[in-house]
């Protein structure tokens, strides 16, 4: 996509230095040669805006992870789940974590990723929160392997931070989770 | 007579507190003085005093000290008891509180211990309050000057504050101080989430406490009275003050600046911290253990969460706890330690969180606790009590037990989530 913009648009700017040259031509020799210049500063440049700069925006959060808007694409950025007093990441949760890291690999080194480790509401001691963090630490080592020039920044919120408060099986493997913001 | 008294008392138990079900009740002797609360006649401030009361009496049965009579008498403080009647009664001691609304807005209980069986006004005293609000210290204060008076064995942790962490909402947790049985409470940091408040000093003027208000998870300290705070530390990752010194000059902190739980001992003096664990898996939650040389600690070395011993100055760790697989907080008490173990599904709840008592010398090991989720054990300064927080359908309440006399006592907290506690 870049490539093509980019050719597109040299094409396009000896186009028009061509077409401008011709006009030229058909003045007094004398004047002197500035129109292709200006033909240039005239094209709105729209095509030479469109790099890579890592640009994004949140777009809204789903209950298992979040909407971006990456360099003008939409893309899904997928929370990761753990199995109980686990901090591993399972083959599934592998895949999703590599899939995540190809998407937030767009952007560029001044952007910060703050993964954020959770835990279910079973144990509130230090042990606890410390597992968030190993779960946060998991998701990091993916993303760093596979292409994340972005900062990563780790934090744990234990069992403060849960998405829902039923007391079964179903709600404690939400919340047994790693959750990613894009942060300037 | 004494089987009535016996039976009043466990009725009275049930009454003012839960106990845990697996725990046995001693049998009441008569080596235990009988002791009767009666708020004078004549007093005023009646509200207050018959809270007072309350509280006074709980304190003296959850001390193991003295039996209870709810013997009531209709005596003005000036008065003298009709010794012979309440000898007859089997009573051995006989309090009589009074109280005063001051012009300044103080309050002062007075209150007058009669020896019933030596017929003597054995011990007079008064407390004041600048707020009316802290009246259960006044019944506290009380209760421990009669304790002490009689030599018994020390309650004095009944007068010190609790501090703890209460969950309001999602990412939000307010720190309360509050007395033993959070009668008196009140929050003195809130607004966004501050976990793990622990006490600085043993004056218990300022605390350390976890602030994820900062850009980074920060380690704050706070003087609770000049409400001059100080950051201490900051980690990415997380930051956790575990446990303080006798003398408030060095404190275990789990910090992750490398994104790695593991601890350090901080010296406030200094102001440096020296890495003391270095595993890459998890190692949290450090306590003081062997005159400040060693550390009782968590580690998943193993594959699991395990309770370890490690000195600071030297690099070999000690497994302490050999039994279940999945012990994840200890406090220990000279060669006493109590750690929470996390057990599998049973028929009783899906999982639950139990505190077992073992010794370091011998192959002892007591349950003692045996339903819901049981956490943040801490000795009492004397080993004879323990503080503990759990978690049961949904109910968050401060657990008191006293381990000589097998008993367990529960506090409840009726808005919130209690996340951790010291006192």
């Amino acid at each position: 996509m870049k490539k093509i913009s980019i050719y597109s648009f040299l094409i396009a700017s000896v186009l028009f230095t061509g077409c401008s040259e011709k006009n030229v031509d058909m003045n007094v020799n004398n004047e002197p040669e500035q129109n292709s210049e200006t033909v240039l500063n005239t094209i709105p440049d729209t095509n030479v805006e469109q790099v890579m700069d890592g640009s994004f925006s949140m777009i809204e959060k789903a209950e298992n992870g979040a909407y971006y808007m990456i360099n003008g694409k939409k893309v899904f950025i997928e929370n990761i789940y753990f199995g109980f007093d686990k901090y591993n990441l399972t083959a599934d949760m592998k895949e999703k974590a590599m899939s995540n890291a190809s998407k937030l690999s767009a952007l560029n080194s001044s952007t910060t990723i703050k993964v954020t480790g959770n835990t279910d509401e079973w144990g509130t001691d230090e042990y606890n929160y410390a597992l968030g963090l190993k779960r946060a630490k998991s998701v990091k080592n993916v993303l760093e392997n596979n292409g994340v020039e972005a900062n990563i920044a780790l934090v744990t919120l234990g069992e403060s931070n849960p998405v829902c408060s039923e007391k079964n099986k179903n709600c404690w493997s939400k919340n047994r989770r790693v959750e990613h913001t894009l942060v300037k | 007579m004494k089987k009535i008294l016996a039976l009043i008392f466990i009725l009275t138990t049930f009454l003012f507190a839960q106990i845990d079900a697996n725990l046995e009740i001693i049998k009441k002797t008569k080596t235990l003085p009988s002791i009767a609360v009666n708020i004078a006649s004549d007093s005023a401030e009646i509200a207050t005093l018959s809270k007072i009361k309350e509280i006074l009496v709980k304190d003296f049965i959850i001390s193991g000290h003295f039996d209870v009579s709810l013997s009531n008498n209709e005596l003005k403080f000036e008065d003298e008891p009709d010794v012979i009647r309440l000898a007859n009664e089997s009573l051995d001691l006989y309090l009589s509180l009074s109280a005063k609304k001051n012009l300044d807005g103080s309050y002062t209980l007075f209150t007058k211990l009669y020896d019933i069986n030596a017929k003597t006004l054995t011990l007079q005293k008064s407390y004041t309050t600048l707020k009316e609000n802290r009246y259960p210290f006044l019944a506290h204060r009380t209760a421990i000057s009669v304790n002490d008076h009689f030599k018994a064995p020390s309650i004095s942790w009944m007068d010190k504050f609790v501090v703890f962490s209460n969950y309001v909402g999602s990412k939000k947790a307010n720190i309360m101080i509050g007395d033993y049985t959070l009668t008196y409470k009140k929050t003195i940091i809130r607004g966004g989430l501050n976990v793990f408040p622990k006490w600085a000093d043993p004056k218990q003027k300022s605390i350390y406490y976890t602030s994820y208000n900062y850009e980074k998870p920060t380690l704050v300290k706070l003087n609770i009275y000049t409400q001059q705070k100080n950051v201490i530390m900051q980690s990415d990752g997380m930051i956790v003050a575990s446990d303080v010194s006798k003398d408030g000059s060095k404190v275990l902190i789990t910090a992750s600046p490398n994104n790695q739980p593991d601890i350090y001992l901080y010296n406030t003096l200094s102001k440096k911290a020296k890495q003391v664990t270095n595993y890459s898996g998890i190692d949290v939650g450090a306590q003081f253990i062997d005159d400040e040389s060693r550390m009782v600690f968590i580690s998943d070395r193993l594959g699991y969460p395990n309770v370890f011993a490690k000195s600071f100055n030297s690099r070999g760790v000690e497994r302490l706890v050999y039994h279940s697989r999945n012990n994840s907080s200890a406090t220990s008490y000279k060669d006493n330690i109590v750690y929470v173990s996390r057990e599998n599904e049973n028929e009783f709840a899906d999982r639950t969180f139990n505190l077992y008592l073992m010794s370091t010398k011998s192959d002892n090991l007591k349950r003692l606790t045996s339903s819901g989720i049981n956490q943040f054990p801490k000795f009492s300064q004397n080993g004879e009590s323990l503080l503990f927080i759990k978690n049961l359908n949904g109910q968050s309440s401060v657990g008191i037990i006293r381990l000589n006399f097998n008993k367990s006592y529960l506090f409840p907290l009726y808005n919130g989530k209690i996340q951790s506690i010291d006192w």
